[in-house]
């Protein structure tokens, strides 16, 4: 079910209050509730979707209680490497096989072989690319004795399967989420207020930033050969905030829901459209991916040690895998490359980390140069954006030829069906909003401070805005979903 | 969690609050759409049709004609009004509907009243339009209206003008403006195709003559029309149904407020040839003129 659908919002209460008046007094009751809870969540999708993430759990539990009391380094391998190949083995199936079918039709096609194997109706398991990873975290934490195999299988359902988080993360570390499933959780106020905040923000990002941007990114993406160079231009910039409204709005709804049932997961956003460079903008965009990239591919791989060779090496692995593991399409790929070829540059000149704090901290306004340098990134990422939609590296090419020739100079010349004008003058609103409190977790996170009469006003724009500017009554799925 | 509990609890009742008041701004206008919809019909024909339509509704009556047409209606509003008094078990023998060149135009799906015409299914709605995705959705675009009015100070309209009184630049400027509104880039709506059809089908199981009607307009801009037509037309013509067709007449452009819009005297010269067009016989194919 959609986190911004009627479904969600009966489902969500009947959970708190079970979980706050019911289970509270009992561990395993809490923990029961939240993996029952979790499959109902999950399976509302298409109840199929479990069996696959059931024998996901099961197997992963009992390997790492294997692992546990395995001193052999070669059979400890092997139930790593078990784990390794089943999960990646299930998510290469349902995501991958009819990529490479069609490819290697088309290679044979190429050498002049007509084949006709058979392709499969497969249908993606929603969210099978986070929970993949986030079990993957649990074995590899084992086996590299960061972390104690837990004995509690509920404990390890809940932290397989836990709903707020499941379809489209944060991908949680196990070092990190699981222990906090030993605990029984107690209400803390603060913690299910701000949990509220961040999912009203959220919620706004998705509804109102995300969803009427995609109305303006789809008419133009869709009939780009109509359009002047301004306007591609535009739609660009459109996807661009379609994009991160719809995945960080997602993150923050997920956080927030979590910390209503006394759960904190990871940061996954950080004002990413803020940096200074293509370095910044990776360690602020889908934190929790990107650092599970660099923790158990990259550094195994080498990471920055070694020559320039293997810097480049591994830099280009990273970032291809990454575009990879977005979707089974060249696009995802050519995205994936020409960050990479981006981030080179700065890894080689070794300036990949001169951005490490908040920009223009402590002050109101950034500098001229942060300004410039905040531009730059942000139109190189728009770039990259465009291989990310489009349908074909193709289709994204031509986007790009069409952006930049000389009718660029024109006005856009476009109508959508939804006022452009306010959505334009709250994006402005909104943007300032994450300004001004980049740094924080969400704009929402310093409201508590203020008068009660403001910060009730606010919560109600919020909600007002939420409500005038949704697409529809049912709610519009979420992009990440379709990873 | 007593706390938490009651600020959401609060929450909502302020939420409710502002319900009532939505509910309270809305009643009249709600109250106008359905006031026609809800009286005592003497005539068996009726006229559908969007702001194109509100020409005849000063004299529709002394010719025996019902008009039910509505700004902005859209063909599932029409679909939605038509349902309504079929159920409430209106006599209609005789159904004029727009075929205009705009009607199936993407840009309904945007302009339209749905918030009102969902109302004749689900009287409930009225009592929650915040919860209701018609009425509220429908908002930021009156909202913006409001504000580029204040912003860019545009005078309203002076009803007493015609499309005569205008210079020809302001008529080019009109015209430019009005049909890149109605004919954007978009295919057409295939929800208001599907309307449309039911439309006619359940005129067909109720044994109801349906005729298509296109409104007259300017020549200047139904040359720019000719070759822009979403596909309404075609639907009659291909089911052989009879399309009363006004669009290039040629009457005066006094009788215009707009480009596209006939004014009130326009409406009566226009209601004088319905009538005596709806005398001939029906040739299922003709298109009448």
């Amino acid at each position: 079910m959609l986190f911004n659908s009627l479904d969600f919002a009966i489902f969500l209460p009947i959970v708190f209050l079970l979980y706050w008046f019911v289970t509270k007094h009992d561990l395993r009751l809490q923990n029961a509730l939240i993996v029952a809870s979790s499959y109902v969540f999950y399976g509302w999708w298409d109840w199929r979707f479990l069996s696959l993430i059931i024998f996901s759990t099961l197997l992963d539990f009992s390997i790492g209680r294997r692992l546990k009391n395995e001193e052999n380094q070669k059979t400890r391998k092997f139930l790593l490497w078990t784990s390794i190949v089943v999960n990646l083995g299930f998510l290469g199936f349902f995501k991958y096989y009819n990529f490479f079918l069609d490819n290697f039709i088309a290679a044979f096609s190429f050498f002049g072989q007509n084949i006709q194997p058979s392709s499969l109706n497969i249908i993606l398991p929603v969210g099978i690319s986070f929970y993949t990873f986030q079990t993957l975290s649990y074995t590899i934490d084992v086996y590299k004795r960061r972390l104690e195999p837990t004995e509690d299988f509920v404990a390890f359902s809940a932290f397989v399967c836990f709903f707020p988080q499941l379809v489209a993360g944060p991908i949680e570390r196990a070092t990190n989420l699981l222990p906090q499933f030993y605990k029984k959780r107690t209400f803390d106020y603060d913690l299910a207020a701000d949990g509220m905040r961040q999912i009203l923000w959220g919620l706004f990002k998705k509804v109102v930033i995300a969803d009427n941007c995609a109305e303006y990114a789809n008419l133009i993406f869709n009939n780009y050969q109509d359009y002047n160079g301004s306007t591609l231009l535009l739609g660009a910039i459109f996807f661009t905030f379609q994009i991160y409204g719809d995945f960080s709005g997602y993150s923050d709804i997920a956080i927030g829901t979590s910390r209503l049932f006394g759960f904190n997961l990871m940061q996954n956003f950080a004002t990413p459209y803020f940096s200074r460079d293509i370095a910044e903008f990776w360690r602020r965009w889908h934190i929790s991916l990107s650092t599970w990239f660099r923790d158990y591919l990259y550094i195994p791989l080498g990471g920055s040690r070694g020559g320039t060779w293997m810097k480049v090496r591994n830099t280009f692995i990273i970032f291809l895998v990454s575009g990879f593991w977005h979707g089974a399409n060249w696009t995802f790929i050519g995205w994936g490359g020409l960050n990479a070829l981006y981030f080179l540059p700065l890894l080689l000149l070794k300036r990949n980390r001169t951005n490490l704090g908040v920009v223009a901290e402590g002050r109101m306004l950034p500098s001229f140069r942060e300004l410039i340098q905040m531009g730059t990134t942000f139109f190189l990422t728009v770039l990259a954006w465009v291989f990310f939609r489009a349908e074909s590296l193709r289709h994204a090419t031509m986007y790009l030829a069409g952006v930049f020739n000389k009718s660029i100079i024109q006005s856009p010349d476009f109508t959508g069906k939804r006022p452009a004008l306010t959505l334009f003058i709250i994006l402005l609103l909104a943007l300032m909003l994450e300004w001004f409190s980049r740094g924080k977790s969400h704009p929402l996170f310093e409201i508590k401070s203020l008068k009660p009469l403001y910060r009730w006003t606010g919560y109600l724009a919020l909600v007002l805005c939420i409500i005038f500017y949704r697409q529809s009554a049912q709610g519009i799925e979420f992009i990440y979903f379709q990873f | 969690m007593k706390k938490f509990l009651v600020r959401i609890l609060i929450s909502f009742l302020g939420l409710l609050l502002i319900n009532v008041a939505f509910y309270l701004d809305r009643k009249e206008s709600i109250n106008e759409y359905l006031k026609n919809l809800n009286r005592p019909f003497r005539y068996k024909t009726f006229v559908f049709a969007d702001s194109h339509g509100n020409c005849l509704k000063r004299d529709a009556e002394r010719f025996n004609i019902h008009n039910l047409s509505y700004s902005a209606d859209s063909y599932k509003d029409i679909l939605s009004k038509l349902e309504y008094l079929l159920g409430a078990g209106a006599d209609i023998d005789t159904v004029l509907l727009t075929v205009d060149p705009h009607t199936l135009s993407s840009y309904r799906d945007a302009a339209n009243n749905y918030q009102y015409s969902s109302l004749l299914s689900n009287k409930m709605d009225r009592y929650l339009p915040l919860f209701n995705a018609q009425y509220t959705t429908s908002l930021p675009g009156i909202t913006e209206l409001k504000l580029k009015s204040i912003i860019f100070g545009r005078a309203s309209a002076d009803t007493s003008l015609t499309f005569a009184d205008l210079t020809n630049a302001e008529k080019d400027a009109e015209i430019k403006s009005r049909f890149k509104n109605q004919f954007p880039k978009d295919d057409s709506s295939d929800d208001l195709r599907n309307d449309l059809m039911q439309i006619l089908d359940k005129c067909k199981q109720e044994g109801i003559v349906v005729y298509g009607i296109r409104f007259p307009l300017v020549p200047q801009y139904a040359a720019l029309v000719q070759d822009h037509d979403y596909g309404a037309y075609d639907i009659f013509i291909n089911g052989r149904i009879p399309v009363l067709d006004y669009q290039n007449i040629s009457l005066p452009e006094v009788y215009f407020s707009n480009q596209d819009h006939l004014n009130l005297n326009g409406g009566l010269e226009l209601l004088k040839r319905i009538e005596q067009d709806l005398r001939k016989p029906i040739d299922s194919s003709i298109v009448v003129i």
